[in-house]
C-alpha cells in the first residue's frame, strides 16, 4: 500500500519550514520501505481524495485572514476526513485555522475549520521561545515556539503535553488532541526535531493502510544525527 | 565639489574626544566598535543631526533584507567615481551606536566631517530612529524577505518598519517594483504625495532565469502595485554567472559583475536609480557602470579567496533567501563544500525551506548550530563526512584534505562563521567595505 501524505497551503503556510513535517514522515516511512504518495494543495487546486496524514503550518496573521475563507471551503471535507481517522498535524497558524475560530484584533473574529475544539486569542503579545519543551506522552518534545496567541481548550480536549519551558497554549499546557489529529504551536520543524512524535503519527497511519512499519539501522542512523541537533536545544532548557 | 561641512562648533571637542577615548580603550580589549558611539550620544545627542546636515548632498539610506552591504559598496564606488567624497558606516555596522562611532571616526573636534555624502546601510528595526537623526535625503528599499522570523515575528511587521522609515525620508524613495511588498508601498507612498517615488526591478524573463526568482515574501493587503513600476529606471534584462545585462535609459548595457548572479544584478539597478538621482546632472552611466565592473564583492558575499594551490569562495546563508539565491547562482557543481551555522542565528527551521539540490555532498558541517544542518541534510538523504563544531578546526581540516578537482572549496558561512574563516585564513580587513 500507499502512504499519502497531503500538505494544506504549503505556498503560504509554511513560514519556519513547515514542509519539513510532510518531509520527515516521508522520509521515516521511505526509510522503512513504505511507498509514499506526497501532494501539496493550494487554492485553486483540486483537494482530490482522501489522504492518509494531512500537514498543515504556520504562517503570518495576514496569512490567516487571508486564508480563512479558503479554509471555509474545505472545511466539511477536513472535518470529515478527521472523523474518519485521517492523521493531522497543524502547527501554529495551521492549527488555529483548524479550531473553531480565531480573534485578530479587538473588530475581527475569524471562523475556524472545527477539528480542534479550541478558541484561539491572537492578539496576545509575542512569545518567542528557542527551547520549547514540552512532556508528555512522546517524552521531550523539543523546538522553538514563535507566536501571539492564546489558545483554549474545550471541555474534554486533551493537551499533547504540559509545558516544560515556554507558553504553548498558555497556562502550562500545550497543543490539542482530537481523534487521530494533533495540533501544536511546535516547529523546527516539529517532526524533524521529534522522532517519536513522527513514528507515532506513522503508527496511526499505517494502521490505516495496512502497512507494517518496522525501523531499521539507517532510521538509528538518522536519529543520531537528529539527536545532536535535539542536544543543543535540550542544553538551553531551565535546569 | 569641495564646500566643506558645516562646522559644529567647540561644543563638540569634549564628546568627540570622549569618544575616542572611548574607542581607543575597545581597541585595546579587542572587543566591538560600538562602545565610542555610545559614550557620545550621551554627551552630545545632537552631534549626529548637526554632522550630517553639514554634508552637501546629505544623507542617503541603503535598507532591505537582503543586499544591503553590497549595495552600499557598490554605491559608494559609483559615487567617488563621480568625484564625491563619500562617508560610508563599514558593512554591518547598520544600528545606532555603529553608526554612530563609524561617524565619529571620521570626525573632526569640531564636528566636521570631510566628505560629500553619507551612504549608510541601515537595519531596519532602527531605521526610523537613525531615520530621525540623520535625517536622510533619500533611500533606496532593496526587497523584503522571509528574515529574522525569530526577530520580526513575520514579514508584515517588516512592511510597516519600511513603511515608517519611508515615511521619515525627506523627499525620494527607490523601491523594487518586482517586491511583492515594496511595489505596494510605491503605490501609498505616491498617493501621500510627499515623495518622489521611482522603481528598478528586472525583466520577467530575467527573474525566470532564476530558479526561484528574488524570493520575494508575500504580501495579502489588497491594495494594488503601483502602475509606474512598468517603467523602471533601471531594468536587470538578463543575469546568469557574473555576466548581467542593465537597461538604462533605454539603452542596454552588458556588464560584468564582479559577483554572480540575479541578486547582484538586481542590487546594480538599484544602485544606477537611486545614483542617478542623487548626483543629477552630474550622474554618467558609463562611468557608473566602469565602477561597477571595478568594484571588489563586500567580504564574505561571493568573495573568493586563493589559500596555497587552492580557492576558496565564501557565500553567505544568513536566511532562505541568500542561501538560495548564492545556491541559485552558482555556475559550478561544488565538489568540497563546508557549511556552517551560528550560535546566534536562532531558529533554523527555515532550512528545510531551502532547495539543496545544488549540493550533493557536504564534506564537514560547523558553527555551534551545525547539528541543524546534519539533520537537515539526513532528511534529504544526503551525506556529510564530519561535524566539527569550532570553524577555524573545521577550515583546517578542509584545507588539509585533498585539494578537490575543482581547485576551489565552497564554504556556505553564517555571519559569524564567516568572520572567524576571514580572520583565520589571515585576512585582516574586518572594517573596511569591500574585500582586499
Amino acid at each position: 500500500m500507499t502512504v499519502s501524505i497531503l500538505e494544506l497551503f504549503s505556498n503560504d503556510l509554511a513560514l519556519n519550514g513547515d514542509t519539513g513535517n510532510r518531509r520527515a514522515l516521508a522520509h521515516r516511512l521511505e526509510l522503512a520501505g513504505i511507498e509514499v504518495e506526497q501532494r501539496t494543495y493550494n487554492q485553486g487546486d483540486a483537494l482530490g481524495i482522501l489522504p492518509d496524514i494531512v500537514v498543515v503550518g504556520t504562517g503570518s496573521s495576514s496569512a490567516q485572514r487571508a486564508l480563512a475563507p479558503e479554509f471555509a471551503k474545505i472545511a466539511e471535507q477536513l472535518r470529515e476526513w478527521a472523523k474518519a481517522g485521517v492523521v493531522f498535524l497543524a502547527a501554529g497558524a495551521g492549527f488555529h485555522l483548524l479550531g473553531n475560530s480565531i480573534k485578530l484584533d479587538a473588530d475581527t473574529v475569524i471562523e475556524g475549520v472545527g477539528v480542534f475544539d479550541v478558541t484561539v486569542d491572537a492578539t496576545a503579545a509575542r512569545i518567542v521561545t528557542e527551547a520549547f519543551g514540552i512532556d508528555g506522552q512522546f517524552g521531550l518534545l523539543i523546538g522553538t515556539e514563535n507566536h501571539s496567541a492564546v489558545t483554549t481548550l474545550a471541555q474534554g480536549v486533551a493537551p499533547i503535553g504540559a509545558v516544560r519551558n515556554g507558553f504553548g497554549n498558555g497556562g502550562g499546557l500545550e497543543g490539542a488532541v482530537v481523534g487521530n489529529a494533533y495540533g501544536t504551536h511546535l516547529h523546527g520543524p516539529a517532526l524533524v526535531l521529534n522522532p517519536v512524535f513522527a513514528d507515532h503519527l506513522i503508527s496511526l497511519a499505517v494502521a490505516r493502510t495496512g502497512d507494517t512499519y518496522v525501523k531499521n539501522e539507517k532510521h538509528d542512523e538518522l536519529d543520531q544525527t537528529i539527536d545532536l541537533a535535539r542536544e543543543i536545544l535540550i542544553g538551553k532548557l531551565p535546569r | 565639489m569641495t564646500t566643506l561641512s558645516k562646522p559644529g562648533g567647540v561644543k563638540y571637542v569634549l564628546p568627540i574626544l570622549a569618544g575616542r577615548a572611548a574607542r581607543f580603550a575597545t581597541r585595546l580589549r579587542g572587543g566591538g566598535s560600538a562602545l565610542p558611539g555610545v559614550v557620545v550620544q550621551k554627551l552630545a545627542p545632537n552631534v549626529m543631526r548637526d554632522v550630517a546636515a553639514g554634508l552637501p548632498h546629505g544623507v542617503v539610506f541603503i535598507l532591505g533584507s537582503n543586499g544591503k552591504s553590497t549595495t552600499t559598496n557598490i554605491m559608494t564606488d559609483v559615487v567617488r567615481a563621480h568625484g564625491l567624497r563619500v562617508f560610508t558606516n563599514p558593512s554591518g555596522a547598520n544600528m545606532p551606536q555603529g553608526i554612530a562611532s563609524a561617524l565619529l571616526k571620521e570626525t573632526s573636534l569640531t564636528g566636521r566631517l570631510d566628505a560629500d555624502i553619507a551612504i549608510l546601510e541601515i537595519d531596519e528595526g532602527y531605521g526610523v530612529v537613525i531615520a530621525e537623526q540623520l535625517r536622510p535625503r533619500a533611500a533606496v528599499i532593496l526587497n523584503l524577505l522571509v528574515d529574522q522570523i525569530y526577530r520580526f515575528g513575520e514579514p508584515d511587521r517588516v512592511a510597516t518598519m519600511f513603511r515608517n522609515i519611508a515615511h521619515a525620508v525627506d523627499g525620494y524613495v527607490a523601491l523594487n517594483r518586482d517586491d511583492n511588498f515594496l511595489a505596494k508601498l510605491g503605490t501609498e507612498l505616491e498617493q501621500g504625495g510627499k515623495h518622489r517615488v521611482e522603481y528598478f526591478g528586472s525583466t520577467p524573463e530575467a527573474l525566470a532565469s532564476a530558479p526561484h526568482g528574488q524570493a520575494s515574501a508575500r504580501d495579502y493587503s489588497e491594495i494594488e502595485a503601483s502602475a509606474n513600476g512598468a517603467h523602471p529606471v533601471a531594468e536587470v534584462v538578463s543575469a546568469a554567472g557574473n555576466e548581467a545585462v542593465i537597461r538604462f535609459g533605454g539603452v542596454d548595457y552588458p556588464i560584468t559583475m564582479p559577483s554572480r548572479g540575479l541578486h547582484y544584478a538586481v542590487d546594480v539597478a538599484a544602485t544606477l536609480t537611486l545614483a542617478a538621482h542623487t548626483l543629477g546632472e552630474r550622474f554618467d552611466v558609463t562611468v557608473a557602470l566602469k565602477a561597477v565592473q571595478a568594484g571588489k564583492t563586500v567580504y564574505g558575499r561571493g568573495e573568493i579567496m586563493t589559500v596555497g594551490d587552492r580557492e576558496v569562495e565564501i557565500l553567505m546563508l544568513k536566511n532562505l533567501a541568500s542561501l538560495q539565491l548564492n545556491l541559485d547562482s552558482l555556475t559550478y557543481e561544488p565538489d568540497s563544500v563546508l557549511f556552517a551555522y551560528d550560535e546566534s542565528s536562532y531558529d533554523p527551521s527555515w532550512l528545510y525551506n531551502a532547495d539543496l539540490s545544488k549540493i550533493k555532498h557536504v564534506d564537514v558541517i560547523s558553527g555551534p548550530k551545525g547539528a541543524f544542518v546534519a539533520t537537515r541534510l539526513a532528511y534529504e538523504g544526503k551525506t556529510f563526512d564530519r561535524i566539527i563544531p569550532d570553524v577555524t578546526e573545521a577550515v583546517q581540516a578542509v584545507l588539509d584534505g585533498p585539494r578537490p578537482a575543482s581547485g576551489r572549496h565552497t564554504f556556505f558561512l553564517d555571519y559569524d562563521q564567516m568572520m572567524a574563516t576571514r580572520k583565520y585564513l589571515g585576512y585582516k580587513d574586518l572594517e573596511a567595505g569591500a574585500a582586499s
